[in-house]
């Protein structure tokens, strides 16, 4: 079975308020207020100084379960929303590959799922090294990105990005942190993604809550449970009300979202749920045996959801 | 309907035809506020007008529970706040 063998996040000490980038995001005075007042956006971190290698290597210098474990690492994939994050012949990941002493493994992106390609990445990893056969065998997953052209800033309308990241150790066999579902739905009629005509980003809308609500009933199930047995949901960072909305719809406890990170990272790409988890088992709110969900979406649009036992 | 609820839908006509840059006229309390092409941030935005007009505090959901004018009428007559 599938399991997180270590996560380890990193989040730059730059704090940025979401107010003083008004200008350069283009947001109206209308979009600001609404930003905070519902959205619960604040402040989004950044690393001005950092590439996004940079940002890979600050979250694997603190994933202590990979030392000692190099030679077992047979993927290192880096999961992420832009298709494009750097100049030919520049790979960020083949970089990252080498610091790290990794050469014998694999190195390779998916950015298919956007946002969602986090969670993508660690099914795709489990098949790969089930497929495989070494039992010891591991990979190691990198989410966050750098926000590096306005078009990476923001989610029109609906969140402000900021740059945390995280490493992901996964592997076949483990006691904590086991996958024991996943479930992602991607609806191709919104692949324009931030090119949506007006009619269909109001029909996105609209779909939302009623197809994330379903990948999640479906998650759960496919795990033998109910959405009552969750402890958490470690969520999207896209924005609060999103939530409020979905958990009215599915009669879940608002305060079962893990919503804490919202205003003090903005959305954070692929890393959200990661980062989530991390900040969550700080702060205690994951004990042994909890089951757990990440959930995520991605413009595009895939809607996607993993359920854990930790 | 009450007088309550009239004033409130006529208060919400002119707050519409403002973020639209319509003419009161033009907007019908019975059609959805997305056909008029109000998107999500101007749906906060009237929750938060609203909020401010009425001192009440709003669930953020109202912008999609009720997508007339009518209906968010209705709905926050209800609430009786002012």
């Amino acid at each position: 079975m599938i399991s997180l063998q270590a996560v380890a996040s990193y989040l730059p000490s730059q704090s940025v308020p979401i107010r003083s980038m008004q200008d350069a995001l283009g947001l109206t005075d209308a979009q600001i207020k609404v930003f905070e007042r519902f959205y619960g956006l604040s402040h989004i971190l950044r690393d001005p100084d950092g590439t996004v290698v940079d940002l890979m290597l600050a979250a694997a210098g603190k994933l202590d379960a990979l030392r000692g474990r190099e030679h077992l690492v047979r993927y290192v994939i880096q999961a992420r929303t832009m298709p494009v994050i750097a100049p030919y012949p520049v790979n960020p990941i083949h970089d990252v590959r080498a610091f790290l002493g990794l050469e014998h493994a694999e190195a390779f992106a998916v950015h298919n799922h956007a946002c969602a390609s986090g969670l993508l990445a660690v099914e795709l990893s489990g098949r790969l090294l089930a497929a495989d056969g070494d039992p010891d065998a591991l990979a190691l997953i990198f989410t966050g990105e750098k926000t590096f052209t306005p078009a990476a800033q923001t989610v029109p309308g609906t969140a402000v990005n900021g740059e945390g990241s995280a490493a992901i150790l996964v592997g076949l066999d483990g006691d904590r942190d086991r996958v024991l579902s996943y479930a992602t739905h991607t609806d191709g009629r919104f692949s324009a993604g931030l090119s949506l005509s007006d009619e269909a980003a109001a029909e996105f809308q609209q779909i939302y809550p009623e197809t994330l609500a379903a990948v999640l009933n479906e998650a759960v199930e496919k795990a033998g449970l109910t959405l009552g047995d969750l402890a958490l949901v470690l969520p999207h960072n896209v924005n609060r009300v999103s939530w409020v909305r979905l958990c009215k719809l599915i009669g879940l406890p608002l305060d079962r979202v893990f919503l804490d990170n919202v205003p003090v990272t903005g959305h954070c790409f692929c890393a959200d749920p990661f980062l989530n988890y991390q900040s969550a088992k700080e702060l205690g709110r994951l004990q042994p045996g909890d089951h757990y969900l990440m959930a995520a979406v991605g413009l595009g649009a895939t809607f996607s959801a993993m359920v854990f036992q930790h | 309907m009450s007088d309550s609820a009239d004033d409130l839908r006529g208060w919400l006509v002119q707050r519409v035809a403002s973020y639209l840059e319509k003419d009161p006229a033009e907007i019908s309390t019975s059609v959805s506020l997305t056909k008029y092409g109000l998107d999500s941030v101007y749906a906060f935005v009237m929750c938060g007008d609203i909020e401010d007009h009425l001192n009440v505090t709003l669930e953020p959901t109202v912008a999609w529970d009720y997508r007339t004018i009518d209906a968010l009428a209705e709905h926050l007559d209800t609430l009786g706040g002012r």
